[in-house]
This record gives C-alpha cells, structure tokens and sequence, in this order.
C-alpha cells in the first residue's frame, strides 16, 4: 500500500525537526575530524598514555555498568512497585547525582574518605585487602554460587542456614589447608589498594553518576510494565521472588539493557568527579575523558580532539555491540 | 533449570565478568618507566602540579627517577582545584601550580612552608596564526578596535588578576572592560579559544604562549609589567619530606630540572633558585648521631655540606646501642642508624625514617683465606679466633647474633669468640694486626682494605644486609636545616661516596 500525502507529510516533519539534531552532532563530528589529521588520531592510539586510558576506561566503565544495575534493579522495581513512608523523598534524594555540579560530586567524594569511617575503609583496602578477599569475599561468592544445589533441601529455610555455614565451611577450609595462606599476600600484591587517588576512586567516581542514571531508567521500565503478570504468576504458585525473576525481569529486560548503556556511556563521559576524588595521574587514574583535558592544558587540541575521537570510536562500538546483543534476546 | 535459578544464574555471571575484568587488569602492559607506585613509600615523592607545567615537568620526573630511582607521581589539575585539594586531604609532598599566587594562598592557610623558584612569566599577547597584521606594528588600539575579539582570562586567574593590577594604572584596563573582550576561565581556555580561530588574540604567559608555535606573538607596551613566578612548596603534611625536598632542590639547580624548565619556554627565575631560609646569616649547629660504620662514607659529604650551608655539624660516631644510651642524656637533630632496630628503638622520638644505604655482612679473613672459610659454619671450627661485634651494643653484634641464629651455627661459633667489639673498625684493625683469624663485619669495613683481607659475604639470610635508615628528632630546633643535611647525605654525590666503599644504595 502506498502511504498518502498526509503519512508522507507526516514522518517528513517529523524526521525534519529529529534531523536537525542528528545534524548538529554529525557536523560537530565533522568538524572535529577535519581539525584533527591521521596522524594525530595515529599518534594518540600508539601513546602508551592513551592505551592505557583507553584501556582503564573500558574496565572501569563496565565494572561501574555492572555495579550500576546490581543497584538499579532492586532500587527501580522498589521505588515503581512499592508504596511506603518517605518514598517521595528518596525518589528526590536519588536524582541529587543528577542535579549536582560534577565537581560538587567529586569533592563531596573527597571529603567523605577524610572523614574517621571513610579512613578507616581506605586503611581496610589498602592493608587487608587480601585477608577480606580470602576470608570473606571468595567463601561469601562460593557459597551463593552454591544456592542452586543448596536450594534442593526440603526446606527453604534450611537452605537459608547453610547459605553462612557454606560461607563458614570454605573459609575454615582455606585457612586450614594451607591455601588461605598461599592466596592471601598474592591477592593483597595485586590488588591492597588506598581508594582516593587510585583506581577504585575512579569507578566510585563514575559510579556515583552513573548509578543515578540506570536508576531512573529501571524505575521507568517498572512503571511502564502493567503488574498484573506478575500477580498472574502469584496465583499460579510463584513467589514473590520467583515472580520476580521469571516475570518482570525477563520483560524489563529491553529496560536492563538501556539502563546498561546509559550507565556505561555516562560513566565514560565523566570527568569532573575523576579529576577532583582521582587525580589526573598519567598511566594510573588517566581515563580518555581525562586525556582531552591533559592536552588542552599544553595547548594541543588537536591532540585532544584525535582522543575525543577515539572516544566517540569505542563508544560507538560498545553500545552497538551492547545494544543489539541485548536487543536480541528476549529473555534471560 | 536454568529459569529456576535465574537469580543465582546472574549473579555468577555478573562475578565472572567481574573476575573477567580483573583479570584483564592484571595483565602486566605497564611500562617499566611508570611503575605504579606504592602509597606511602618513601621513595615516592607526589607532586600535586598544574597540567600546564606538563610539558617541563614530565621529563624532569623521568630523568629524576632514572639519576635517583625515586618515583615522582605528577597529579595534574587546575591550580584551584589543586588548592582545594590540599586543603582538603592534606595529601601530597610538594604542590606546584601554574603561578605563585596559590602558594601565596597556600602559605596563608598553612598548608605549605618552604618554597623554591622555579621559572618567571612574563605576559604576552597572542594573534590568531591568520593574523592580518604583523605583531611587530600591533598597538593597543588595534586590540580595541570594534572587530577584534580579546579572549581575556578573567580576574580569578592569576594572569587576569596581574594583568588588570598592571594594567590599571595605565588606564588600559578599563579601555578592556569596555572593549567587546570575552572572559574565559583559564590561560589555556584563552590560548585555545585564539588556536582554534574563535577570538583574534588574548593576552597569556609568555611560556604558554611557547606551547602554541602557530600563533604570533606581540608584546605590546606595558605587559612586560605582567609578572609572575612559579614556585614549587614543601607541602607541610609531606610523609616523604626529605625525598621531596630534595626533588624541588633538583627543579631548581640549573643542570636539573631547569633544562626542562627552559627547554618548555619558561624563563629563569628572577632571583636565585634558593629560599631564603637557605642562606642563613648567622652561624647554626646540628648534631649528628651516627653508627660508627657510616663515618667513611658521610664524612665527605657533611664537610662539604657545612661549607655549603655555613653550618657546623657536631658528629658522633659509635655503635647504635651507645648511642641510642647516650640519647637518654643529650638528643641529637638527626640520628643515622647501622640497622632500623636501633632506630625502632627510639622511634617515639623521631619523625617517619628514610632508608639510605644497606650493607652486606661479610666475614673477613686475612687475603688468601689461609684457615680456608667458606660459609658461617666454618667459624666453628677447633681452634679459630673469631672477632664479633658486640650484641648489645651496635647493630653489628645484634645482627651478626641473628645471622648465627638463623643459620644454626651460634653455639658452634660462640666458643671461638674471642673478642666483642662496639665497631666493625675495630674488629678488622684487630684482624688485621694478626690477633683473630676471622672477623664478622661490613663489606663496608672490608672495601677500604682489600689489599690486605678479604671479605666471603654471607647469603641466604635476609637480615645479613642490613639498612640503614635516618631521621630527624621530633625535639630538634633545627628540622629544616637537619632535613637539608639528609638531602646531601642523599645525593648522587654522596651514593657515589657510599658505592665505592662497598654499601647498596637505598632498601635492599
């Protein structure tokens, strides 16, 4: 069927006024090309700065991803399908990352690990952080990964109980075979780090916008998926959690996605928070966002467009690749 | 199954990607010239710098750790926030921002002491590289012409709160704010806003300026009276004092970090790269605690230093144990112990210690080895005279006690010790003189006679090599001056002095 004058008038309009933006980034784009040369773009990547940022970039922006949506999930779907005391401040609480000066944010950071409990975290990571590892974070993940068998008890609540005695059992485990005593100073080498100034402070700075972001997007996603399959479900014999999980989250999942890449596009852009709570040290706390802003400050922007560039780049191929692997799938 | 445990499903996928990345992270692609350092380590210095000082700074910090093998980690940012920064965490060893009317601000609210000149600046206007007329013919009014667009950094900055101070008086200042200027945040915001082509000049540093080869330059009537300095500052909650100290020195000495300075289009400071406190005026006096077996290699150097500083240093030379008693009566400035025990000992009275030289415990027999020794256990054999140091009373005694302990042998060779002695001196003076056939010492005691006695060092025991760390005394009424004395005892000149007599240089 061929569409009428009037569809035709229609989408005409409508691509008009959506064309004028798509325009103004593909000029911005344009001229940012045609400032910079090849050999510039060609002398960035090949800095052993820049790959290294570009490399630190890509990490910390999808751990910060990843935490974002660990949070974003059980916060969205609480704030859309709960109604209890105080809710409309805490909606407004979350959107202070959102309002707030970047630079308000990273100091705020700053002075948060100035403070007694702030040192007292930072002085955790960075002397024990591989005693925590050992003791506590591998028997705690080892014992959640062992839900699926622990959860063939007959009852619930059993299984519930041996979730800390499995924790208990692999840590004793551990410390008594010898092989608590042969990881502990490796992962403290690797990874027994102060927060400020280091990398952790750069995902807590991206993170603290980032999270924001997905947030909102996942409260969204709730509000626009009707509750009544997941009451279905309920009838059905689900449990709250299993309607959750075999339900809604399969249908948010569109949501997740979009989430994810708002969250890792934003932490990618940040800047502000990295440089105040980060620094700017080359080949340690140095993300792209931050290059730019080194080679502004010496007066090269041809530099620093070349590594706008590279950024716009990996951007690009992330979220295609995110997107439509995450489009693709309907379910879990 | 898989729908059943969905949960537990994602979680593990969101930890394997977690590990996953870790694991990416791990792979070793650092470069060995940027080693990531270790916080809190004495042999990195941090400098909190503004990125425009880049250009001088990052070959300095290279050329300074391969010279000394101290790190230096540049933290850049704007000058602003990098006086909130300090003012904030208090962390960082020397602070260096584009000019010094932050460590002026700095100074103000504390949070600096010391300072050094680094480089002068002079303003500068600069053209747009299409320019149409020659800077050389340029004048003021065709700065205030209706179509040239100023690009001004604004009175915040320092280059826009020295140029209006200048400019002022002239009356130029006000014909500026009437002009049709742009304000913008910083000297660089103004030097790229005339690079890429959106304002026709803007008045900047002349060594930023150097930075943007394709502009031009014109230096019109009275901005040679826009002036500013940089200075670097001691940054008074340093936990790397004299390291830092000692890096700001190296900025400053023209064959130093003034080669970079220069080469980035800065020009020498205006007076002598030394602070004022440096040249003292009336005669000072430190006293110096040392272990006995530092004397030949600091000896050179504390003359030279007195010299240097018109300073006089009163030494004393013993065993540590000796000295750390006679602290009880009389404290010294500084304290340059034989081994960090000593040290510990006595840390209540000291600052945070640095780590100068180590040595190797060696056990010494006439050349030749005629009683043929090869390791510690041979000191045991029937009828060897065996010199040792005294166990309580220098490090010597304490460590070579330990070294027999850990090798199993203390008891065998406790029963050929013939003499104890305070000093590794005294003990080769006496092997020497033919009275012990083995003594336990310093390699540091055996280099300067090794025409005569041999040293077998003594491996495989982490304790026989020694520190030797310094510090200032919390007491000392002359910090300062006892933490300049600790720079030259850290000089390359000096590790020369403790190299040739047979000591490693820095932490094992």
């Amino acid at each position: 069927m061929t569409p009428s004058g009037s569809t035709v008038r229609f989408y005409a309009g409508l691509a008009l006024i959506g064309g004028l933006y798509v325009v103004l980034i593909l000029a911005m784009l344009i001229a940012d090309t045609f400032y910079t040369t090849p050999g510039n773009l060609w002398d960035s990547f090949r800095s052993p700065e820049i790959q290294y940022a570009i490399k630190l970039s890509l990490v910390s922006c999808f751990v910060t991803t990843l935490l974002s949506l660990w949070v974003a999930v059980p916060l969205g779907y609480l704030l859309s399908r709960t109604r209890f005391y105080g809710r409309p401040v805490l909606d407004a609480f979350l959107d202070i990352p959102l309002v707030l000066p970047p630079l308000v944010i990273g100091l705020s950071l700053l002075i948060l690990f100035q403070t007694a409990p702030g040192k007292w975290l930072e002085g955790v990571t960075q002397n024990q952080m591989g005693f925590v590892l050992t003791y506590f974070a591998i028997p705690a993940v080892s014992a959640i990964l062992a839900w699926p068998f622990l959860s063939r008890l007959p009852s619930r609540a059993e299984a519930l109980i041996y979730l800390p005695v499995a924790a208990v059992l692999v840590a004793v485990i551990l410390r008594y075979s010898g092989a608590g005593a042969w990881l502990e100073p490796r992962l403290q080498e690797r990874f027994g780090t102060r927060i400020t100034y280091e990398i952790p402070s750069v995902i807590l700075a991206q993170f603290a916008v980032s999270c924001a972001f997905a947030v909102r997007t996942m409260r969204v996603t709730f509000d626009q998926i009707s509750p009544r399959t997941e009451q279905v479900a309920l009838t059905l014999g689900c449990t709250r959690s299993q309607a959750f999980w075999m339900v809604s989250l399969p249908e948010a999942w569109r949501g997740l996605v979009t989430a994810g890449s708002i969250a890792w596009a934003r932490a990618l852009g940040e800047f502000g928070p990295i440089l105040i709570f980060s620094g700017a040290t080359r080949m340690r706390t140095e993300v792209l966002s931050t290059t730019v802003f080194l080679e502004l400050s010496v007066g090269r922007p041809e530099a620093a467009i070349a590594v706008s560039l590279l950024m716009v780049f990996v951007a690009i191929v992330v979220l295609l690749l995110m997107r439509g692997f995450g489009m693709r799938g309907g379910a879990i | 199954m898989l729908t059943r445990n969905a949960p537990w499903v994602a979680f593990g996928l969101s930890v394997a990607l977690l590990v996953a990345l870790a694991a990416v992270w791990s792979i070793p692609t650092t470069p060995e010239s940027h080693p990531a350092p270790v916080s809190g380590d004495a042999r990195v210095v941090v400098v909190n710098t503004a990125a425009a000082l880049r250009h001088a700074l990052e070959p300095a910090a290279a050329e300074y750790y391969r010279d000394t093998g101290v790190r230096i980690e540049l933290r850049y940012d704007a000058s602003e926030a990098l006086l909130t920064k300090l003012q904030v965490t208090g962390q960082g060893d020397l602070f260096l921002p584009a000019d010094d009317s932050f460590v002026a601000e700095a100074r103000r609210l504390e949070l600096v002491d010391d300072d050094y000149e680094l480089a002068a600046m002079t303003g500068v206007l600069v053209l747009r590289a299409g320019f149409a007329k020659d800077p050389g013919l340029l004048s003021w009014d065709d700065v205030f012409a209706p179509d040239f667009r100023l690009a001004q950094p604004n009175p915040a900055t320092a280059i826009g709160k020295v140029t209006r101070e200048a400019l002022q008086p002239t009356g130029l200042w006000a014909r500026i704010e009437r002009s049709r200027h742009v304000e913008v945040g910083t000297v660089t915001e103004a030097a790229n806003a005339v690079k890429i082509g959106s304002a026709d000049g803007a008045i900047i540093w002349d060594a930023v300026a150097h930075a943007y080869p394709d502009l031009k330059v014109a230096r019109l009537p009275h901005l040679d009276r826009v002036r500013a300095r940089v200075k670097v500052a001691l940054c008074k909650k340093s936990e790397a004092r004299t390291q830092a100290r000692w890096f700001a020195e190296y900025l400053a000495e023209p064959n130093g970090g003034q080669k970079h300075f220069a080469a980035a289009g800065y020009a020498p400071p205006s007076s002598p790269a030394v602070h004022k406190d440096r040249l003292p005026p009336e005669k000072r006096e430190l006293i110096l605690y040392a272990g006995a077996m530092l004397r030949p290699a600091v000896e050179e150097t504390i003359k030279e230093f007195e010299a240097r500083e018109r300073v006089s240093v009163t030494r004393v030379y013993n065993g540590c144990g000796i000295l750390v008693g006679q602290m009880r009566i009389r404290e010294p400035d500084v304290f340059f112990s034989c081994d960090p025990r000593f040290m510990g000992d006595v840390a209540d009275r000291f600052q945070k210690p640095d780590v100068v030289s180590n040595n190797q415990l060696v056990i010494a027999v006439p050349k030749g080895n005629p009683a043929g020794l090869k390791q510690l256990k041979d000191l045991g054999k029937e009828g060897l005279r065996v010199g040792v140091g005294h166990e309580q009373q220098c490090a010597l005694g304490a460590i070579t006690r330990e070294t027999f302990i850990q090798s199993g042998v203390y008891a065998s060779v406790r029963r050929n010790v013939k003499v104890e002695s305070p000093t590794g001196d005294l003990l080769v003076n006496q092997l020497l003189t033919g009275s012990l056939d083995a003594v336990v010492c310093y390699v540091s005691n055996v280099t300067p006679n090794l025409g005569k006695i041999e040293g077998i060092p003594v491996t495989g025991i982490p304790c026989a090599v020694p520190e030797q760390p310094i510090a200032i005394a919390k007491g000392s009424t002359n910090p300062e001056l006892a933490a300049r004395l600790i720079d030259y005892l850290r000089s390359k000149k000096s590790r020369e002095r403790f190299e040739k007599l047979g000591f490693g240089w820095g932490k094992k």
